[in-house]
């Protein structure tokens, strides 16, 4: 009889753990099966709407990425790096130009300033401008403008980059012209010219019988140059 | 029966001797558990020391043990009916009508019961007849002690049946359970059963001879009683059991006055027996001489083929027989619901980890991740394109002193006034879109037929793709103009 009894109170303790913990844990199973099924249908959706991607092709993105990165990060430090030497102070350029358009009282010489005065980038700008006028024993300038006010524009696709814009116009002898257009062209000084954009035309056509090959005739050299900046290796002050 | 097996205690008091046989059975073996063998007949009260005896085994038997004793017979008459087949009521019904017929007593004097032996055509019907006090009085005696039991059998069909479970297929037999204040006088034939208790045993007789004597007279007398006149019985042997078969010299006298073949039995055949078998320093063949004891035993787990109760027991003893079933099935029915709820938790674990929110949540990550990891290798080629386009303007801007140069020789060739560059357009290299450089040549139009193939030749071989227009009518009379259009890729 003691062992019914013992046997009742141990059935008594299961029964009211069934009731206490087993009921609501089938409940709560019951639940999270029709939570499953949701999950299940939103699962499929879900795989229907991503891309299948493996380990493998991941891990190739990863090294591509970073190959790209280290590719892409020394041509930046190549070309946007920093070093490289500042040009002349633009007041002085233009004191010894000997070109009559850009000494004191010409007709370029306030304009310039002036231009040069709404950003250290600008003034930078136009001072390797005009040392490559002066460099290429060009004598004549017909202007050397910001664009837009010397306005920085972020280049496209290049993080932390912007630039400033110009144009140039000159005439002289083709030779020179070339000279000019070629030391506008990138190098290892600062800031980085390029030239987007050139144009050379012929001109005094009336002197086109006197031409001694390519060389003869004077040309006006149309430029579009930009100075470009980069973050923490540039600094342009307005 | 239980799984387990069941158990049995046949417990054989009345002939002085008390004889306690414990069998327990599985399927369809048996097995000897224990005997316990204790003379009472020298006592003053043998009655009564008896059921002392008894009281003190009592508790070795166990709970769970088949009580069977065997019921006070000195008065009981036994008979064999073949009836047709019919049913139990109608059977029982004509088993009262014979015995009470036969012994004359008014019903409620006596305990009658039976049992059946079906055949094809007809079936036997072993009966008997006990005196109603003297199972009344062992039941109160018993129960004055407070030993409560199961069963109660007739101790000649317990006799018969343990003779026919060991000794199978004999045919006509007599057997004799010699104790030592009664003997168990029981003729067994192929169609038949009839018992007798005889008030003579071992201690009655001056020695063996007389006591064989008076015994093969009681038998012959039997057998003209009990059998009918045309019936022959030629019993082949004769099984001798209880005290008697300890001695020898009974056993001889009796094989000697009988002139029949005196079996005793030396071992079980049928019973699986323990290694050691001396209990309490009894012999083994103290136990094996036990027969009415073993067949009441027999009865209790259920092989006594001539198992008939004479009366019930205490039913609280099958209930409580039934107590530890009942217990392992309620802590069975206890772990199923512990195992449920644990299944359960386990379950509900599971199906919230399966499919978890946090593996959409990381799918939908991952797929950021990867579409932001293109973003940035798309970042990367654009990037690497602007800045190539930039780097690509240093060459770009010396191309135009390279193109002049191409023209160079053409001029030379036709003098000073032939060849003129009009005017020359460079546009570089941007990102996503090619450099293009152009030329306007004015030129006499003596080399109209001419200049367009060799400025093919001397543009091509340094650029890819050139296209060279002309000549075309010039906006300076006495000129054509030819236009090259290079493509920097």
């Amino acid at each position: 009889m003691r062992l019914l009894i013992l046997a009742c109170l141990i059935f008594t303790v299961a029964l009211g753990d069934f009731l206490v913990r087993g009921v609501s844990a089938y409940e709560q199973a019951a639940v999270a099966h029709a939570e499953l099924i949701q999950r299940q249908t939103q699962m499929r959706d879900l795989r229907a709407e991503l891309e299948v991607i493996g380990n493998a092709e991941s891990d190739a993105l990863a090294a591509e990425n970073q190959r790209l990165a280290e590719v892409v990060g020394s041509w930046r430090q190549t070309l946007l790096g920093g070093g490289g030497n500042r040009p002349p102070p633009l007041d002085a350029l233009l004191t010894n130009s000997r070109i009559d358009a850009l000494k004191v009282g010409g007709a370029l010489h306030e304009a310039i300033r002036d231009q040069a005065a709404v950003s250290t980038g600008a003034s930078e700008l136009l001072a390797r401008m005009v040392e490559a006028v002066v460099r290429a024993g060009l004598s004549d300038v017909e202007a050397l403008d910001l664009s837009d006010q010397g306005t920085e524009d972020p280049v496209p696709n290049v993080a932390g980059a912007y630039q400033i814009r110009a144009q140039l116009i000159v005439t002289g002898d083709l030779d020179k012209a070339l000279a000019c257009l070629e030391s506008l062209a990138p190098g290892p000084d600062r800031p980085l010219l390029t030239v987007t954009q050139a144009t050379l035309r012929r001109i005094e056509p009336d002197r086109w019988g006197a031409l001694d090959g390519l060389a003869g005739p004077p040309v006006r050299l149309t430029a579009t140059i930009a100075a470009i900046y980069a973050d923490g290796n540039d600094e342009v002050s307005r | 029966m239980s799984v387990f097996g069941t158990t049995a205690v046949g417990i054989d008091i009345g002939d002085g001797t008390l004889k306690v046989v414990k069998l327990t059975r599985r399927g369809r073996k048996v097995k000897l558990v224990r005997a316990w063998r204790l003379p009472y007949y020298l006592e003053a009260d043998p009655a009564d020391a008896a059921l002392a005896m008894l009281a003190g085994l009592w508790s070795q038997f166990g709970d769970g043990a088949r009580l069977v004793v065997g019921a006070p017979d000195r008065h009981a008459f036994t008979t064999t009916l073949l009836v047709p087949t019919m049913e139990a009521d109608q059977v029982a019904d004509l088993v009262r009508y014979e015995i009470l017929r036969s012994i004359g007593q008014p019903e409620d004097e006596v305990l009658i019961g039976h049992h059946v032996r079906k055949g094809v055509v007809e079936q036997q019907v072993h009966a008997f007849a006990l005196q109603r006090r003297e199972v009344d009085a062992l039941r109160a005696d018993l129960a004055s002690r407070g030993l409560a039991f199961d069963s109660m059998e007739t101790p000649g069909f317990a006799l018969a049946s343990f003779v026919e479970h060991e000794r199978p297929w004999g045919r006509d037999r007599v057997l004799l359970g010699v104790g030592e204040l009664a003997t168990q006088l029981v003729l067994l034939t192929e169609d038949g059963l009839w018992a007798r208790r005889l008030p003579l045993g071992l201690a009655d007789a001056e020695n063996a001879v007389d006591l064989a004597e008076r015994l093969s007279a009681e038998i012959d007398a039997a057998a003209r009683f009990f059998l009918p006149g045309d019936r022959t019985f030629e019993p082949q042997d004769l099984v001798l059991s209880e005290e008697g078969a300890l001695d020898a010299s009974l056993t001889g006298a009796l094989k000697r006055i009988t002139g029949r073949n005196v079996l005793r039995l030396g071992a079980f055949e049928r019973i699986a027996t323990p290694w050691r078998m001396d209990w309490n320093d009894q012999r083994p063949e103290e136990t094996l001489c036990m027969a009415t004891a073993s067949g009441l035993a027999l009865a209790g787990v259920g092989l006594g083929r001539f198992h008939c109760p004479a009366l019930g027991g205490d039913p609280r003893r099958e209930s409580a027989r039934r107590l530890p079933l009942v217990a392992a099935t309620v802590v069975l029915s206890a772990a199923g619901l512990l195992t449920a709820t644990e299944l359960a938790e386990a379950r509900t674990a599971q199906l919230e980890s399966t499919l978890s929110p946090d593996l959409s949540s990381e799918l939908v990550r991952l797929d950021e991740s990867w579409a932001s990891a293109q973003r940035q290798r798309a970042g990367h080629i654009d990037e690497g394109e602007a800045l190539l386009a930039i780097g690509r303007r240093r060459p770009a801007t010396f191309l135009v002193r390279r193109m002049l140069a191409l023209l160079a020789p053409l001029a030379d060739e036709r003098g000073v006034s032939t060849l003129h560059v009009e005017s020359l357009w460079l546009a570089p290299w941007e990102p996503q879109r090619a450099g293009a450089l152009s030329l306007t040549l004015h030129v006499d139009p003596s080399m109209d037929d001419t200049l367009g193939e060799r400025l093919q030749r001397a543009f091509r071989s340094q650029f890819e793709d050139v296209r060279i227009r002309g000549p075309e009518a010039a906006p300076v009379p006495g000129t054509s103009r030819f236009v090259v259009e290079v493509t920097l890729r």
